[in-house]
């Protein structure tokens, strides 16, 4: 199993989650965050003062899929949420070594 | 009645137990006699415990109260029980106790309990306060009777009468907090019928006032019957949802309102689903607690000094306008109505005519809408009442409308009250990232229309279809009765029809991207469109649930703002008019002595958003007065009365100084500029426009000073006034300066957002001849006007001005000798 973790845009949160229902993922957690990577944030005027939006906002995607899903949701990940313009965001992947269901208290059997 | 239980082995009290509760429950689900459930329930409770009394305390000095719920005899299928033991504290006693205490454990029994001498419960004032409140109801089951009856007709109530007014101030106290806590409203949409507002416990604690300090005026808008069959329908539906649930389960959940609507055999209506049908008449129920448990708190706001609205009693209340009166003096003077006032004005409402059309009932209502203090409870009042039903029939079909959604915490008319009171809340608001939208707020005229959009802006809920359309459409209806002014109307339905749009965008679309932003801004008028709108989603958003608009929203709300707000204002003159841009709907409505190529050319070269910004009707004559420009009229002027302003309309071939020559004269005459715009088209023919007011006495200008402002505009313009000499002596005057509190002003200059021409936005405090001193140091350096912007929120004047000096955009060099100059001018 492995854990996908992806920054996106906050527009593009909605079209990934559509996106990797057609590849019958429906479980993830969705979470409004706020930082910045290479972009650092912009500067902003109104009313001509200037002001500095350093922690953009952001969604984090958190999914747990097995092995063999893993290059196929990277796939659809990306191109959903890549526009061409610094600011489109990460996925990182990482090892997962055990799941359980809490209601039933079962493990995960990949 | 059920079989008494006779034998103490405790397997078989169980099953005893057991048989007489499921034969209770088939008997209620057969016939549905709450009074009987409660009292059988309650009997056969009271003999199991009678029974390990006898096993266990037989002889000893110990005596057993049911306290609480139980006492009362309201025990629910899996309701607690709540036992006081008070023994005489030898050791002996103590043994026995505890052995009835671990078989009542073994039987099961949900058990709340306590143990104490008489002596020390008088000692320590009965314990904590839940206890004392649980003794209120307390009642003698099993043990020594002589102490029960020593406590519950002696000691306790001599302690109570002794300490009434104290009981009662620290029962309101906690009633506030647990409304407090659940956010001060009954209308959830999953609530509990233990410990909600309008819940069970507000019963409790209305009926403890009332018997507390019988004697007292309470408000009467329902009656004793009223109240007791509310109380009835709340512990129905806490019983069925208890024998459903098989626990102590009091939350109303999605599925349990789903399993009682099927149950109860509710039915859809024309408006409402059987879920909403169910939902409404738990909501109208748990309204009539919810005033029962307040109206007799409030009715001892005497004994608290709480100091009411003063309303002569004697006066019959003969009309809504006094009715409006008086919420509007509740509004002012910071006080709330008295129970005497809420039953003359509800007695009085019935004879009114059921459809109200006053257009002075709309004076009324702009007054009072306006963002103060206190306007959510004045609203809410007048809702509870039905004051606002009747000024608004509309707002019947979201009464206690429940819409089950992921986000929705509260009914339809709840979120709309609560939207209310964010934007009341943001007048005081402290952090920083509401202080923001707070400025927003400052900054607009039309605050109360903002109310009055939010009052409507989810009528439509109830209908099929996008609701914003049908919020549109029924808001119109009530809008037209009034008789709101256009301008008024436009703004308020404006909003509600837009008043997903922001929210929309900010979290669907990505606002880095310009083109979104620009497609956003071109549905929103005026800036003071957008500020409203921002507002309203700002508010909407935060209805929704508690922390529904997190900073994280709120952020990207600003950033959507922001950018809009460039477009509208330093991006205003980017787009100019090409001819594909006059559309076909403009053309139509073109009226028959107009000439659409001529009509065609005067509008190309002005900004795209003037077209956005300005009504037909304006447009067609603008470019009436453009057809009667001539060599012998060169100058078109013209000065017209608004309801809250004066405009003034100038059209004329392009000239130097023309703008420091209107605004002079504007100045010459004390007027005081709103908001405008000047530009000027592909022909240079320039259109000016003005909104402006006349500061002193009762704001009016009479026809014949009118017609002077029209004329010393045009000399001005033609160059036979001088205007710098018409100023000299007002110069002079402190109050051609500055009419409130100073601020500094600040300047700004960008060379990015336009191809050709420098742009200067000037935030300044208003004064009547700013702008005059502005353009007057605009002419000094040589500088021209491409386009200007004039806005005031508030006391602080906003003008954007697009220049250039000979042809070129200006240098940072130039715009820091003209920064400098403006600075001393108007500092």
């Amino acid at each position: 199993m492995k854990l996908i973790i992806a920054i996106v845009r906050p527009s593009k949160a909605e079209e990934i989650k559509d996106a990797l229902s057609q590849l019958n993922i429906a479980g993830m957690t969705l979470s409004e965050v706020r930082g910045h990577g290479r972009q650092k944030g912009h500067t902003a005027i109104y009313r001509g003062k200037e002001y500095s939006v350093s922690l953009l906002p952001k969604m984090k995607l958190e999914i747990v899929i097995p092995d063999d899903l893993v290059e196929e949701t990277i796939r659809v990940i990306i191109q959903t949420a890549r526009t061409g313009e610094i600011g489109d965001g990460r996925v990182f992947v990482l090892p997962v070594e055990e799941g359980y269901n809490i209601r039933t208290g079962e493990k995960d059997v990949t | 009645m059920m079989k008494v239980m006779s034998r103490v082995s405790i397997p078989l009290l169980q099953e005893e137990y057991s048989q007489a509760r499921q034969e209770i429950s088939q008997s209620f689900l057969g016939e549905g006699n709450v009074a009987l459930t409660l009292e059988q329930l309650t009997l056969v409770t009271d003999q199991l415990i009678q029974k390990l009394v006898d096993k266990y305390l037989s002889g000893s000095s110990v005596c057993v109260l049911a306290v609480g719920g139980f006492g009362r005899s309201e025990m629910c299928p899996f309701s607690d029980v709540d036992l006081l033991f008070i023994y005489e504290g030898s050791q002996q006693s103590e043994k026995a106790v505890k052995a009835v205490l671990h078989d009542l454990w073994d039987l099961k029994l949900d058990l709340g309990h306590q143990v104490w001498t008489l002596n020390d419960l008088q000692k320590q004032n009965f314990g904590d306060f839940s206890l004392l409140l649980s003794i209120l109801d307390g009642r003698f089951i099993a043990g020594q009777k002589s102490l029960g009856e020593e406590l519950l007709e002696q000691i306790f109530p001599s302690y109570v009468r002794k300490h009434k007014t104290e009981i009662i101030q620290k029962l309101t106290e906690l009633t506030w907090e647990r409304h407090e806590f659940f956010g001060n409203t009954l209308y959830h949409l999953e609530p509990n019928l233990k410990t909600f507002p309008g819940s069970l416990r507000d019963h409790l604690v209305g009926t403890w006032i009332l018997r507390l300090e019988p004697n007292q005026n309470a408000f009467s808008l329902y009656s004793e019957d009223d109240v007791v069959k509310a109380q009835r329908f709340l512990i129905k539906l806490r019983i069925l949802l208890h024998w459903f649930s098989g626990k102590n389960q009091n939350e109303l959940t999605y599925r349990f309102q789903d399993e009682l609507t099927d149950y109860l055999e509710y039915r859809t209506t024309k408006d409402r689903s059987k879920v909403q049908s169910f939902m409404q008449e738990y909501f109208l129920n748990a309204r009539i607690i919810y005033r029962f448990c307040q109206n007799n708190i409030n009715s001892q706001q005497s004994n608290f000094s709480v100091k009411t609205l003063d309303v002569d009693a004697r006066k019959k209340i003969g009309n809504a306008v006094q009715v409006l009166n008086i919420f509007q003096r509740s509004l002012l003077e910071k006080l709330p109505l008295n129970n005497q006032t809420r039953n003359a004005i509800f007695r009085a409402l019935s004879s009114f005519k059921r459809t109200l059309s006053d257009g002075k009932i709309r004076g009324f209502l702009n007054e009072i809408f306006k963002p103060r203090p206190g306007l959510h409870d004045t609203l809410y009042e007048m809702y509870q009442l039905g004051v606002l039903e009747l000024l608004f029939p509309e707002l019947k079909s979201i009464k206690a409308l429940i819409i089950r959604d992921f986000y929705h915490r509260y009914t339809v008319d709840e979120h709309t009250f609560l939207a209310i009171k964010n934007i009341e809340d943001l007048l005081v608001a402290k952090d920083d990232s509401d202080v923001r939208f707070r400025t927003l707020l400052e900054g607009t005229q039309n605050s109360n229309l903002l109310i009055l959009a939010l009052l409507f802006h989810d009528v439509g809920k109830s209908r099929e279809g996008e609701h914003e359309k049908e919020s549109e459409r029924i808001a119109n209806q009530a809008l037209l009765r009034f008789k709101y002014e256009e301008h008024e109307k436009e703004i308020v339905l404006f909003l509600i029809r837009f008043h997903l749009k922001m929210s929309g965008v900010v979290f669907r679309r990505d606002l880095e991207d310009d083109q979104v932003v620009q497609e956003f801004v071109e549905e929103i008028p005026s800036v003071e469109h957008l500020r409203l709108l921002c507002l309203l989603t700002f508010a909407d958003i935060k209805a929704v649930a508690p922390g529904t608009l997190n900073e994280w929203k709120k952020d990207l709300l600003w950033q959507l703002y922001v950018s809009s707000y460039e477009k509208l204002t330093l991006g205003f003159g980017e787009e100019r008019i090409q001819e594909d841009d006059i559309g076909e709907k403009l053309l139509a409505k073109l009226p028959a002595d107009l000439k659409r190529d001529e009509f065609e050319s005067f509008l190309e070269g002005f900004p795209l958003r003037y077209l956005n910004s300005t009504s037909t009707d304006a447009i067609y004559h603008h470019y009436q007065l453009s057809t009667q420009l001539s060599q012998e009229v060169p100058v078109q002027v013209r000065v017209s009365s608004r309801k809250t302003h004066y405009e003034l309309c100038v059209v004329t071939p392009d000239r130097r100084q023309l703008f420091a020559k209107i605004s002079g004269v504007l100045a010459y005459f004390d007027m005081s500029v709103l908001r405008g715009f000047g530009f000027s088209n592909n022909q240079s023919i320039v259109l000016d426009l003005f909104h402006f007011s006349y500061p002193y006495g009762n704001s009016q200008l009479s026809v014949k000073r009118q017609k002077e402002l029209r004329d010393f505009i045009v000399e001005a313009i033609e160059g036979n006034l001088p205007v710098g000499k018409l100023l000299e002596g007002k110069e002079q005057s402190p109050i051609f300066r500055s009419l409130s509190p100073h601020f500094k002003p600040e300047i700004y200059f960008t060379n990015d957002q336009s191809d050709k021409y420098s742009i200067m936005e000037i935030m300044a405090q208003d004064s009547i001849g700013l702008l005059y001193r502005i353009g007057h140091e605009l002419v000094a350096l040589d500088c021209s006007i491409e386009l200007l912007l004039i806005s005031t929120e508030g006391n602080k004047a906003i003008d954007v001005f697009y220049l250039a000096y000979k042809g070129e955009k200006l240098s940072v060099q130039f715009q820091n000798q003209l920064s400098k100059r403006i600075i001393q001018s108007i500092g």
